[in-house]
């Protein structure tokens, strides 16, 4: 019983520590629906409400985060951490213009695609999980490479953003649905139910099961303590989404709509934690070099963002810092 | 859908005021209709127009005012003993929410429900099902060891329960049900399911289903 209580947390244990931060990753499977806009706009807002704040941008080979917050490429970041032997991964975060915000980057050259080792990832997730910062913001690369899924999967608010275009939408599907499995992967060996969890996939026809939810409620009828922690472990993780470029008002009901099938379709918690318009300020500061919160206060997108945030911090039960 | 009440269905609070539940179901009617874009590789169209049905009845009852409030007392935990007299008798309601599809069922409009039926003098109840109680019967499931699946079917006879309730009750098909009662071992599915079967089914009929599956695979081992 104490296990479960202490399991019910939002955030994945890492062995026994829990992240000193709020962890928020965006993420979302399709490139261009606007995850580093996303990311540094959440790190931007958070930072001027007064908290300390580390934006972290880990699209690993296209990583930009910097342009979008007008600062100079990084001399030093995540590669040089790895290639260090002792160094905490605070000596590689930089500062940037914005009071109270940081950056640590993995735009370097050396660094090419997908190809973090799992020791590398096992490293910068647990220094991640060590950092001092109110909130760090992952912002994460298009796709659905596992080491894009882990990172995801750390935050204790992941975030998927799409647009409401129907390939962004089938793609945000594809990278739950990924992520999902990842996660029942990771618990499927402690809770003994490899076997059933391949046997029933098997004959996933034949027991009548087509979504996640399906899957979960017969590993519950066949294995019954397990099958409901399983249960619990996987409810203590959410979905949250964020239309981006929303132009009329269905795009901005979308995020209901998709709300309400990822509950009924995973059988967890899902969150709409609001849209973005589509602003020509946005892109107007975009050509222009500087953010668009910091050179357009007066911007529609400013206000929308300032009820996602809302929606952010308020829904937390408690905070995760640890004394 | 097993363990859903219509609140579930048009996610609200059992507290929701009047004009929410209306809200919810636009919305609902909104995110299943078969032009949707949020339904896209989720799910089918055959499967949303079965969402959306449940949809349509959930709002048939907690639209309605009166209806709302009738349904919200079938929610409450059952307290009297009533009609239900004896575990056997009633073998889900010691679950509690996990047996609510049985309350949605007799809120499905011109459904008639059996339990507010009086019962006749020496009658108990099932799930689905009215039998006259057998005492001798009764005492030989208690003490009975072995489960063979003819014991399984005689069970099931007592209880007056048809093959086609069985098969939608607890959704195992006729041939593996058939299977299990004349101990086809060579027609059933993987163990594992086998036991999950036997043990709904046990819950079906009020008798132990662990043990009975317990023996049931056994024996399905040797054989």
């Amino acid at each position: 019983m104490k296990d479960r209580v202490q399991l019910a947390r939002p955030y994945i244990l890492r062995g026994t520590s829990r992240p000193h931060s709020h962890i928020i990753a965006v993420g979302g499977g399709k490139g261009g629906v606007g995850k580093s806009f996303l990311s540094s706009s959440l790190a931007i807002s958070l930072a001027r409400q007064g908290a300390k704040v580390l934006l972290c941008d880990l699209d690993f080979g296209a990583a930009n985060v910097h342009t979008y917050l007008n600062e100079p490429i990084p001399t030093i970041g995540i590669s040089d951490f790895l290639k260090s032997e002792d160094k905490p991964i605070s000596d590689f975060v930089v500062g940037t213009q914005i009071s109270n915000l940081f950056l640590l980057s993995c735009a370097d050259d050396k660094f090419n695609g997908f190809d973090l080792d799992p020791v590398s990832k096992s490293r910068i997730m647990a220094q991640l999980y060590r950092l001092n910062f109110d909130y760090i913001v992952l912002d994460l690369s298009a796709g659905t490479h596992e080491s894009t899924l882990d990172f995801f999967l750390l935050a204790e608010t992941p975030i998927v953003a799409l647009t409401p275009e129907p390939v962004s939408i089938e793609n945000a599907y594809k990278f739950m649905k990924a992520a999902f499995y990842r996660r029942l992967k990771r618990f499927e060996r402690q809770l003994e139910l490899k076997t059933l969890i391949s046997d029933l996939m098997e004959n996933k026809e034949r027991v009548g099961i087509k979504s996640p939810k399906d899957l979960l409620d017969a590993i519950e009828l066949h294995a019954d303590d397990n099958g409901q922690r399983l249960r619990d472990l996987m409810q203590t993780f959410s979905f949250h989404f964020v239309v981006n470029q929303a132009r009329t008002h269905q795009d901005y009901q979308l995020g209901l709509s998709i709300q309400s099938v990822a509950r009924r379709y995973f059988g967890v918690k899902s969150e709409y934690l609001g849209h973005l318009e589509y602003d020509n300020a946005v892109w107007q500061c975009l050509r222009k070099q500087t953010h668009v919160l910091l050179d357009a206060p007066q911007s529609q997108t400013y206000g929308l963002l300032f009820n996602i945030i809302r929606r952010l911090t308020q829904n937390r039960e408690e905070p995760a810092k640890v004394a | 859908m097993p363990g859903q009440t219509y609140y579930d269905i048009l996610e609200l609070s059992p507290e929701a005021p009047q004009h929410e539940v209306h809200q919810a179901y636009l919305r609902a009617k909104e995110t299943y209709n078969p032009d949707s874009p949020a339904l896209y590789s989720m799910f089918t169209k055959e499967e949303a127009y079965e969402l959306l049905k449940l949809v349509e009845e959930a709002f048939s009852v907690l639209g309605d005012i009166n209806r709302r409030a009738q349904y919200d007392q079938s929610l409450l935990p059952k307290a009297n003993g009533g009609a239900d007299q004896g575990s056997a008798a009633s073998p889900g309601f010691s679950e509690g929410q996990r047996e609510t599809p049985d309350m949605l069922r007799q809120f499905i409009p011109k459904a008639k429900s059996a339990k507010n039926e009086p019962l006749p003098e020496g009658h108990a109840r099932t799930k689905v099902s009215t039998y006259k109680v057998n005492d001798t019967f009764e005492k030989q499931i208690k003490e009975h060891e072995a489960f063979t699946g003819e014991f399984i079917k005689s069970i099931r006879e007592y209880k007056n329960i048809e093959i086609q309730q069985v098969c939608d009750e607890i959704r195992i098909s006729k041939t593996y049900l058939n299977a299990i009662e004349s101990d086809d071992y060579g027609k059933l599915p993987a163990p594992v399911f086998v036991r999950g079967f036997i043990v709904q089914l046990g819950k079906l009929y009020g008798v132990d289903g662990d043990q009975m599956a317990k023996s049931f695979m056994s024996q399905m081992k040797q054989g």
